[in-house]
């Protein structure tokens, strides 16, 4: 009786690993600048599962790119993994070399970038960048991979798609252009598509445009999507969980509706607060700036900016307290001799 | 597009004349006339050969008799050269001339992608500083600094190994096209190498860089497919202003190497006042100049599909 249940056990494990798409160790990430070394990225855990949508938040500076950039291998050359381990489908990335990465991305990791005008080669046809991805990784012929990536381009909603394809991203508005990356991006049916911050450049119907796209795709196809903002509208639209970055940490982590309606960290609840809404007449803006990541403080990041900073928040490391199995924070207000712990109220 | 060449040839026509007046009067103004020589000449000889060649005439009924013969393609007759008609000797000396320019405008550009590809690859290591410095001392020496001191090099190499290894001045086989050819396009290479160093460079932070990174194309494939062709855009606008260098350089370098080509004659031409060479060749050049830019903007639109639309 005990060894059958103990047997089930082990298989719901075995499951949770297979379903386990990516996995993040304490990933430290150190960038030389001529201001001295930041340290970008100070200890980030991370999964995520096959086919979930993990929001990651946070304001300019805070890693959440280079988060990106490291999981593809495609860390600038000045930055470095000084430490931790990243597993992408139970394989640890972090010796790969370049064939190894060749083979990941475009085929099993798609990405997604900021600013699509600038991000296909001006002097190339749309059709044959993507037709160019379908090539590297698909046993395809050169008229096949052509085929196939009008039918993306249809895919996408672009509208007289074989024209299209045979046009220069100059000829493409803004919209269009990040709906073609898209397509380009999932060419090849990857497990993960990170996306970051697709929709920054483009006005907000197009913005409309390009999520209903994503959602769509990952309802159909079932992949897993890094999504990378600093939108808290997009993310509860799109997101199943939620990571908050600040200063190169992971400061709470959450299903999306528990972090967006009660947030346990008073910096998620200043970010909610700072989103503007039709009914304010101003900008609530977080008071502060970021600390210097060459010189990080040694306790929580956010001690300076905070409404409820207390003498312990200067006092090393602070502890990642865990509501529950699904949502954590680091905030000493967690901490159960805390009596005042209900910091999403009053910011 | 066929309007857009059309504006430009007409354009093209209206420099061509500026060019053609501006070295007439220029020429009528420099003392002493085609017939001024070291022979003494008797002054009814001379009345009587002014006569002849219509230099008798007042300057603006010559100007307007120039205009209207070249409006016709007819350049006149040398004043130095017996019987020889302007035009022949465009037509036999010219195609030398190219042929020296082409060869080394191909070595200049394949040299300087070449190169620039090296520098950047090694960026701010030993091969790019070695690079960036012969690229400064090839930039300083003049021409004729640069053929006298290879053409002294190669001599002593074949006085050394005891036969020739290449000729040294000359006309006649490829090897003698080598050396002017290196020596004529050394300069262009030298700042094209630069250029594409810079360009490649710059180009190596582009976004659409990490795209193809992303994408999990080959080394290979990113840097010729989207690095080196793109940073090309660049190195081709200057080969315009670079076919120029390497057209007036080639005067000199055609009289280094003892080349018949059409340079040497418009020097001798100038030193002697040969009035109608000097205005044949002149225009002359002056047409193919304005040839090539124009020929060269319509590679660049080739190569950038942004300027082919727009235009």
């Amino acid at each position: 009786m005990s060894e059958s249940a103990s047997s089930v056990e082990l298989s719901n494990q075995a499951t949770a690993a297979a379903n386990q798409l990516l996995r993040i160790d304490q990933l430290t990430v150190h960038i030389n600048t001529p201001h001295g070394v930041v340290q970008a990225l100070r200890g980030i855990d991370l999964q995520l599962r096959a086919g979930e949508a993990l929001a990651l938040v946070g304001e300019s500076g805070s890693g959440k790119s280079i988060t990106a950039l490291s999981i593809s291998g495609l860390l600038p050359e000045s930055a470095a993994m000084v430490g931790g381990d990243i597993f992408f489908a139970q394989q640890r990335v972090n010796e790969f070399d370049q064939r190894a990465w060749n083979k990941l991305r475009g085929s099993r990791i798609g990405m997604v970038f900021q600013n699509p005008m600038s991000s296909f080669n001006p002097s190339m046809r749309v059709g044959d960048q993507i037709a160019e991805v379908l090539r590297a990784h698909r046993d395809l012929s050169k008229t096949a991979a052509r085929l196939r990536s009008v039918q993306l381009l249809e895919r996408m909603r672009i509208a007289d798609a074989a024209a299209r394809a045979h046009q220069y991203p100059f000829e493409f508005s803004g919209g269009m252009l990040q709906r073609a990356m898209i397509a380009m991006a999932v060419a090849c049916e990857p497990q993960l598509l990170i996306a970051d911050e697709p929709t920054t450049a483009l006005d907000v119907t197009v913005q409309a445009e390009v999520l209903d796209l994503l959602r769509e795709l990952r309802r159909d196809s079932g992949m897993a999507l890094l999504l990378i903002t600093h939108d808290l509208g997009i993310v509860a639209q799109i997101a199943d969980r939620v990571a908050v970055m600040y200063a190169g940490q992971i400061i709470e982590q959450g299903p999306v509706g528990a972090l967006l309606h009660a947030p346990a960290h008073p910096y998620t609840a200043a970010l909610q607060a700072a989103a503007p809404t039709i009914a304010q007449d101003f900008l609530q803006a977080i008071p502060g700036t970021p600390p210097d990541l060459t010189n990080p403080p040694s306790g929580c990041g956010f001690y300076a900016r905070c409404k409820h900073a207390m003498r312990i928040c200067m006092d090393g490391a602070v502890p990642n307290f865990e509501l529950n199995a699904q949502h954590a924070s680091r905030c000493w207000l967690l901490h159960p001799q805390c009596k005042n712990s209900e910091p999403s109220v009053d910011v | 597009m066929w309007r857009y060449i059309l504006r430009r040839l007409l354009s093209g026509v209206v420099t061509i004349w500026f060019i053609a007046t501006a070295t007439f009067f220029a020429m009528h103004f420099v003392p002493g006339d085609p017939l001024s020589s070291e022979r003494a000449m008797s002054p009814e000889i001379r009345k009587n050969l002014q006569i002849k060649y219509g230099l008798d005439q007042p300057l603006a009924h010559q100007y307007i008799l120039f205009l209207r013969n070249m409006l016709h393609g007819d350049f006149g007759i040398s004043f130095t050269q017996q019987n020889r008609r302007v035009n022949d000797i465009i037509r036999e000396h010219f195609p030398v001339s190219a042929l020296l320019g082409i060869v080394s405008l191909i070595i200049a550009t394949v040299g300087a992608v070449l190169w620039g590809a090296v520098s950047a690859h090694y960026r701010r290591r030993w091969p790019d500083s070695a690079i960036m410095l012969l690229v400064i001392v090839a930039v300083s020496l003049p021409g004729f600094v640069t053929a006298a001191l290879v053409q002294w090099l190669v001599l002593a190499l074949n006085r050394q190994w005891g036969f020739t290894v290449l000729p040294v001045a000359g006309w006649g086989t490829w090897k003698h096209l080598l050396l002017p050819a290196w020596v004529l396009g050394l300069s262009t290479m030298a700042y094209m190498t630069r250029l594409m160093r810079a360009s490649l460079l710059e180009v190596a932070h582009a976004d659409y860089l990490r795209t193809a990174r992303a994408k999990g194309l080959s080394a290979h494939r990113i840097f010729f497919r989207h690095q080196l062709r793109n940073a090309l855009l660049p190195v081709i606008t200057v080969l315009g202003p670079a076919i120029a260098a390497i057209t007036t350089g080639g005067f000199v370098v055609e009289l280094m190497f003892a080349i018949p080509g059409l340079g040497r004659y418009f020097v001798e031409a100038v030193q002697q006042l040969d009035y109608t060479v000097i205005m044949g060749t002149t225009v002359f050049y002056g047409a193919f100049l304005v040839l090539m830019v124009l020929l060269v903007d319509i590679i660049y639109g080739v190569v950038d599909p942004r300027i082919r639309v727009a235009r």
